[in-house]
Parts: structure tokens; C-alpha cells; sequence
């Protein structure tokens, strides 16, 4: 049993805030750099009938605060992982209720609703973010596109017709200034997204540089020409992405943090 | 993945943020046995807009974006690298 999962069987207990506070400690302390936890559990309903389902993984990099990753939907919920310990919580939109897992203000410099993040922190919101429709990808007919405009570059995110519908990102700035929450509700059975979006400064140490090198540019777009990049790979030669014409070419971005 | 398709596909594992040292030893460790990029500049992933951890590219056989996605979807990486094949001579 991972060390999250330990956190996670805590906070069912009553005193949840306490028992938050020493199971995120344990969490810490745990050599979880890069755990992976996966679930099963019901969410509450609301007229006290049996609940929603919820079934996936949350997979957790702690060294690296920045690092956050939104975990797998089912039924209309998903649990939403935001590094560092900062919240955990399982949304189920189709029936507007939600559980938090484990939330301190002191502890989650963001990840939180905007107006008690900003009235705690005084910060001022972000850039607002807009938000165009993509047409479906031939790749993708049963899928709607979201192209999310950031406050640098934009991020694409596809919502899958059969995935009983939300998805969520959490983008983050290349200069780790803003987080950007999306929530979407349900698409085929809603004409409307509904976003909340919110930006905190994170804290200090976590600002010191940013993870990725510097200014991000834009995302390519698919059906559009692969930048000419060079790879540096490691103990061998520099291989040129135009020296891999003819095949298929997976490029994954990773961090062992 | 490399064993369905062989030569027809080239995966690189592109580091983001790490030094080579602890790459090297990483992947010695876990006995990947494809390629790692690492930028020490981040050059690839500012040129791809990666912000967010996992992303995922698939680039076709004629060098057009034919995946792009954030988050790991391995059915759909999959998926991709077919279709992008499927194209090809």
C-alpha cells in the first residue's frame, strides 16, 4: 500500500483535518516520487441512495511541486490530483457534488475556488483565459476539441463522447505563475462549458525557475508541419526529427521528478 | 510498442527538467530500451509548447503532427502511431 493510499484511508476517519496534517506528512516523507495509486470508491449521494462509482488512478510526483496530473474518469466524476499535496478531491459533475479529500489553506498555495483563494491571499486573478471550440479530428470523430488560450501558448484538450464526460486540465504557465483549472461539465448534455479559473502565486521556492526551460511556445497543431528540432540524445548522437522521415515518430515528454 | 512496429516507429523519451547524470542512471536502472533526450536548454520543449506533464506527440512518417495530448492515453497514442502508419509506404 503506497503512501498516498495511506492518506487517502486517513482522511475517511473523523478527524479529518488532524489526520490529514500527519497522513501528508507521511506522504512526504515517503520515497513516493513517482507513486501511483489506484482506486476504487463511492461517492456519496446525495438523496443518501448508493453513489456513483469511481474507479482510476492518480499518479503523483511529489518532488517536483509543479508536476500535476488529472486522473481518469468514470461516471461523471474523476479525482483530480494537484501536486505537493495541495488537494484531492473527486467531482462528479452529473450529480454537482463533489468530496475533498483533504484541503488546508496553508498547504495548498492553490488548487482551490477562486474567491476563498483570492480573499485569503489577496491575489488578484489571472489573465482571463478564452476558450474556442476545435472542429472534431478526422482521428477523433466522436470527440469535441477544446483549445484553451493561455496566458502563454494555448493547450488542446479533446473530450471523449464515451467517457460519460468531464474533463478537466490543469495547465500550468511557463513561469509557474498561474494555475489554470478547467472544468467541463458533461458536453453532450450541455451546450455550455463551465470554467473556473483562478491563478495563485505559488510559493516562493517554487518560483525559482521554471520547469520548463523558459518560455514555452505554442503547442503544433495537429495536421501542421513537426518543428525542426534537433534531440540531443543522451550518450549517442544528436538525431534530427527530419532524419526520421518514413517512420512514426512518439515523442514523450517526461521528467523523472 | 517498438516490438509491434520495429523500425516502422522511433520512440524518444524526451526529459524535461532533469540533469543527465540522474537520466543516465534512471535509465540504466529501469533498462528502457529506447533512446532518452535530454535538453539542458529545454529547446524541444519550448519548440513542442510543452507545459504540462505527460505530453505526448506523434509526429507521422512525412513529418506532420499527427497526435498531440497532454496526459497518457495509451490506447490513443496507439491509435496514432497506426493511423499515421497506415498512410505511409
Amino acid at each position: 500500500m503506497n503512501a498516498l493510499c495511506l492518506a487517502l484511508l486517513a482522511l475517511q476517519e473523523t478527524d479529518a483535518a488532524a489526520r490529514y496534517d500527519s497522513a501528508l506528512a507521511r506522504w512526504k516523507q515517503a520515497a513516493a516520487v513517482d507513486a501511483r495509486y489506484d482506486y476504487r470508491m463511492e461517492l456519496p449521494a446525495e438523496d443518501g441512495g448508493p453513489g456513483d462509482l469511481l474507479e482510476g488512478f492518480v499518479q503523483v510526483h511529489l518532488a517536483r511541486p509543479l508536476n500535476g496530473f488529472v486522473s481518469m474518469l468514470r461516471n461523471g466524476a474523476r479525482i483530480e490530483y494537484v501536486a505537493d499535496g495541495a488537494m484531492i478531491h473527486a467531482v462528479n459533475h452529473e450529480r454537482r457534488t463533489y468530496v475533498e479529500l483533504g484541503e488546508r489553506l496553508s498547504d495548498i498555495p492553490y488548487a482551490l475556488d477562486l474567491l476563498p483563494l483570492r480573499a485569503a491571499l489577496g491575489l488578484p486573478l489571472a489573465q482571463p483565459v478564452s476558450v474556442e471550440w476545435l472542429p472534431a479530428d478526422a482521428a477523433r470523430p466522436a470527440a469535441a476539441g477544446l483549445r484553451l488560450i493561455l496566458r502563454q501558448g494555448h493547450q488542446d484538450l479533446w473530450l471523449d463522447r464515451d467517457d460519460a464526460l468531464v474533463a478537466a486540465a490543469i495547465a500550468y504557465d511557463s513561469y509557474a505563475a498561474a494555475v489554470v483549472r478547467l472544468q467541463f461539465l458533461r458536453w453532450h448534455t450541455h451546450s455550455e462549458v463551465e470554467i473556473q479559473d483562478y491563478a495563485a502565486r505559488p510559493p516562493e521556492d517554487y518560483c525559482r525557475e521554471s520547469l520548463f526551460g523558459g518560455s514555452a511556445g505554442a503547442a503544433p497543431g495537429v495536421g501542421t508541419r513537426a518543428p525542426a528540432v534537433v534531440l540531443p540524445v543522451l550518450d549517442g548522437e544528436p538525431q534530427p526529427l527530419s532524419g526520421l522521415a518514413g517512420k512514426a515518430v512518439l515523442l514523450n515528454f517526461w521528467s523523472y521528478h | 510498442m517498438q516490438a509491434k512496429w520495429g523500425s516502422r516507429v522511433a520512440i524518444y523519451c524526451v526529459n524535461v527538467n532533469d540533469g543527465a547524470d540522474l537520466v543516465r542512471k534512471w535509465w540504466k536502472e529501469q533498462g528502457f530500451p529506447m533512446p532518452v533526450v535530454v535538453q539542458p536548454q529545454g529547446q524541444v520543449s519550448r519548440a513542442f509548447g510543452v507545459h504540462t506533464l505527460a505530453t505526448n506527440c506523434v509526429v507521422g512518417p512525412d513529418g506532420v503532427v499527427r497526435y498531440y495530448s497532454v496526459g497518457y492515453d495509451e490506447a490513443a497514442i496507439l491509435r496514432a502511431v497506426e493511423q499515421s502508419l497506415a498512410g505511409a509506404p
